[in-house]
């Protein structure tokens, strides 16, 4: 199963309509956190809400992780050490005020871990791909350099 | 909870603003009421809370990711002369919060978690969460 996300403030459709072609042409199981459903689509299973709970056992469930490039969708893929396809929004077609969730792309791009789609070809090919490794964002040199400077901090006199 | 492995072999009394938060990550913490600078009565509520805590805890050291609540508890644990980190949220990768530019002034030391927008603030970057 694909769990898929837009995030808490705003429907994103786009990603949505691209996840259902994806789901019928592939017959993938995609559970989607959708905030706004989008009419007519038959491969998806839209959620408008799901609680806390609810998304944690969707998210332990889960094969793949796919998400707007939100800061929310990469804590959930490192919470439960899932792989993680980000498919930033893009304020250029009104899905955002600004385009950082493309910075957000270009910044955790190179991570072990995560696939960035920007279009539906993008992503339907990382959604097939049964070989991606999971985000482990503790294995990576940066989150090791802050612990490191946090734990100094902590014990200095 | 991600820099948990930082305090291993200290007495942490951990602060949160959202139940099962940290039931979740299997730690215990102190519950304070959430609040932001438009709702005066919650910032009193919530300095009152912290107040109490810090007075009873005598922290050495005091680390924040924020929000508002994060500077009352440095400004607070300054006064009783505690060192004060605060780490911004890796969620301000476009610019630092508020927040963040009230505890700068105020924290010991400040960092933010994107290398840009720590150049940006003339605050310190070393590293992330994510």
């Amino acid at each position: 199963m694909i769990l898929a996300t837009v995030g808490m403030q705003l429907p994103f459709p786009r990603l949505i309509r691209a996840l259902d072609a994806i789901a019928g042409r592939h017959g993938l199981h995609v559970v989607a956190q959708a905030i706004e459903p989008v009419a007519g689509l038959v491969h998806l299973d839209q959620r408008a809400s799901l609680s806390p709970a609810e998304f944690d056992a969707l998210a332990q469930a889960c094969t793949l992780i796919v998400g707007h490039a939100g800061i929310g969708t990469m804590l959930s893929a490192a919470a439960h050490t899932k792989p993680l396809v980000l498919f930033p929004r893009i304020a250029a077609l009104g899905e955002h005020r600004n385009e950082h969730q493309l910075a957000t792309a270009r910044h955790f791009g190179g991570q072990v871990g995560i696939t960035i789609a920007h279009d539906a070809a993008e992503l339907e090919h990382a959604c097939l791909r049964h070989d991606a490794p999971p985000y482990r964002p503790a294995e990576q040199p940066r989150y090791r350099a802050l612990v490191s400077t946090v734990a100094d901090f902590v014990s200095a006199d | 909870m991600r820099l948990r492995t930082a305090f291993v072999g200290h007495q942490v009394t951990f602060v949160t603003t959202r139940d099962g938060v940290a039931q979740r990550a299997g730690v215990v913490a102190r519950l304070v009421p959430d609040c932001n600078r438009h709702e005066r009565l919650r910032v009193i509520a919530c300095a009152a809370r912290l107040a109490l805590l810090i007075l009873r805890r005598r922290p050495q050291v005091i680390v924040t990711t924020g929000a508002l609540p994060g500077v009352i508890g440095i400004a607070l644990g300054r006064a009783i002369g505690a060192r004060t980190l605060w780490i911004d949220s890796i969620a301000n990768g476009e610019q630092m919060s508020l927040s963040g530019r009230r505890a700068r002034t105020l924290a010991t030391q400040c960092l933010s978690q994107w290398p840009d927008v720590a150049a940006t603030e003339q605050v310190g970057y070393s590293g992330a969460v994510l």
